[in-house]
């Protein structure tokens, strides 16, 4: 071989020894990238996992606590409600004015449904039927929610005892509130 | 003879090794981020797991009394405190310590319906927490008080009654004089010598820093315990959550004499709820103390009617 013929050889066998380096480089970091976005896949569904864990956890413990929060307990107004007793004249009020509180509660539903005594008709609760009514929504965002998170409580009131003499009495149902969060992996 | 460099490497080699210490610098960057995203992650998930832990310290049962929350390993939790909108909000971040440095800040967990009251950064590995009603007079919310091990509180001659919320509290790091060591914080109640937090006690503030923070109440653990701008922040935020609540009673109390239950507690209910509408500092408190006082009495005599 001439040393001319010899120098053009070397040169292209450089060139392409440079571009199967390349070639390689870019395979590496397609692959790197490939594993990168697996595992960053992986890590997302983790993390939702986890937010869903914990807003379950505070679902179970937000439930016991909203019963005896001040704008649904019955605090020292009746005699024997002091824990888990929610105030049914106050949910009526609360009911309308529930817009003011938006998402103080943090949850996308609350609801009080009485079960005991069972009523024949299944009606929400109105200033015109209260307190012959079954439920009451108190918030309900337009969102996609999850299931019913309950609780068992006392539902109270004041009313009048009329038969032989006419007095104040307090009565207290037996009731469940339920609760429901934004269920934001479908809104997603 | 030809003319050589120092170093006889092919440019092969020398674009291989190039390539791989920027790979390799690349790794390493996005390794650091990763570590510093995965922090972030842990600790606002703390953040948002301290908010859900303190739930069932709310609830009444658990008023008034004391409790603990350890972490892993040491952390430093920092609380703000905003009173925009309807209720404001209380947010709480952490940071945690590893290899003897702390990590960055969590994104902050913001919560509506929480009230913390502490000094704005603490850190420890040990929190304690007590939770103390307000009521005013029907019960507002509840607040949390929060201190770390690491600091240790003297009172020096409080009256009775704080005297025996401490006992009953027993918090390891809250102690009554004589019985406190140097490095302790002290809280005094008679002079204001040598003393942190000075209390006028029968005059209703509490002198921190130079200033004066006004209570009422319970309120007087909110101000022996936080910063000065982020209890007033606190208890802006208190007086929204008892504007809403004073109007569900004053419909309540409207809506009872509908009903039969007489009372005549709406007019009084009324005018608290102006004061508290028009309410802008902790120094208004002591005006309101004396509405709060008449309706506390009329309640009681309410009977069966009573409101709450």
């Amino acid at each position: 071989m001439e040393i001319a013929e010899y120098a053009v050889f070397g040169r292209r066998l450089g060139q392409l020894k440079i571009q199967q380096m390349a070639f390689m480089l870019i395979a590496i970091m397609i692959f790197f990238v490939l594993i990168g976005m697996f595992f960053m896949v992986y890590q997302v569904s983790n993390l939702r996992a986890k937010a869903t864990e914990l807003e379950e956890q505070n679902a179970r413990k937000l439930i016991s606590k909203l019963a005896n929060s001040p704008e649904f307990s019955c605090g020292r107004s009746f005699r024997d409600g002091e824990v888990d007793c929610v105030d049914f004249d106050k949910l009526m009020i609360l009911k309308d004015q529930s817009k003011n509180y938006g998402d103080f509660w943090g949850v996308a539903e609350i609801q009080i449904e009485k079960i005991y005594p069972k009523l024949l008709s299944n009606v929400t609760c109105s200033f015109q039927n209260y307190p012959n009514c079954r439920d009451i929504t108190i918030y309900n965002e337009k969102v996609n929610k999850k299931s019913y998170v309950t609780n068992y409580v006392a539902l109270c009131r004041k009313d009048i005892y009329n038969r032989e003499e006419t007095k104040n009495i307090e009565v207290c149902e037996l009731a469940k509130i339920k609760i429901r969060y934004e269920n934001k992996e479908i809104a997603k | 003879m030809e003319k050589r460099g120092y170093l006889d490497i092919s440019f092969g080699w020398m674009f291989a090794i190039m390539a791989g210490v920027i790979i390799l610098a690349f790794a390493f960057f996005m390794a650091q981020k990763f570590i510093g995203l995965k922090n972030n992650e842990i600790d606002t998930a703390s953040s948002k797991e301290l908010g859900t832990l303190l739930n069932p310290f709310e609830i009444g049962i658990e008023s008034g009394s004391s409790n603990f929350i350890e972490t892993p390993s040491r952390s430093r939790l920092d609380f703000e405190c905003d009173d925009y909108g309807n209720f404001g909000s209380q947010s709480i971040s952490t940071a945690h310590e590893s290899l003897g440095k702390f990590s960055e800040q969590s994104d902050s967990v913001s919560f509506q319906n929480k009230y913390i009251f502490s000094e704005k950064e603490i850190e420890g590995k040990k929190f304690y927490l007590f939770i103390m009603p307000f009521d005013y007079p029907y019960k507002v919310a509840d607040m949390i008080i929060i201190t770390s091990e690491d600091d240790e509180f003297c009172f020096v001659d409080p009256p009775s009654e704080i005297k025996s919320d401490l006992r009953r509290l027993s918090q390891d790091n809250f102690k009554i004089n004589p019985d406190c060591s140097s490095k302790a914080k002290r809280i005094c109640f008679s002079s204001d010598r040598n003393c942190d937090v000075v209390v006028k006690y029968d005059q209703g503030y509490v002198v921190k820093d130079g200033e004066e923070l006004y209570f009422d109440g319970n309120l007087i653990y909110g101000a022996v315990f936080s910063d000065k701008d982020y209890y007033e922040c606190q208890i802006k935020r208190l007086m929204k959550r008892m504007e809403q609540l004073n109007t569900i009673y004053e419909k309540k109390a409207i809506f009872l004499n509908l009903r039969g239950c007489q009372n005549n507690m709406a007019p009084d209910l009324g005018t608290l709820g102006i004061s508290v509408s028009t309410y802008s500092s902790s120094r208004s408190l002591s005006q309101m103390s004396m509405q709060v006082k008449e309706l506390e009495v009329k309640n009681g005599n309410s009977g069966i009617c009573g409101l709450w």
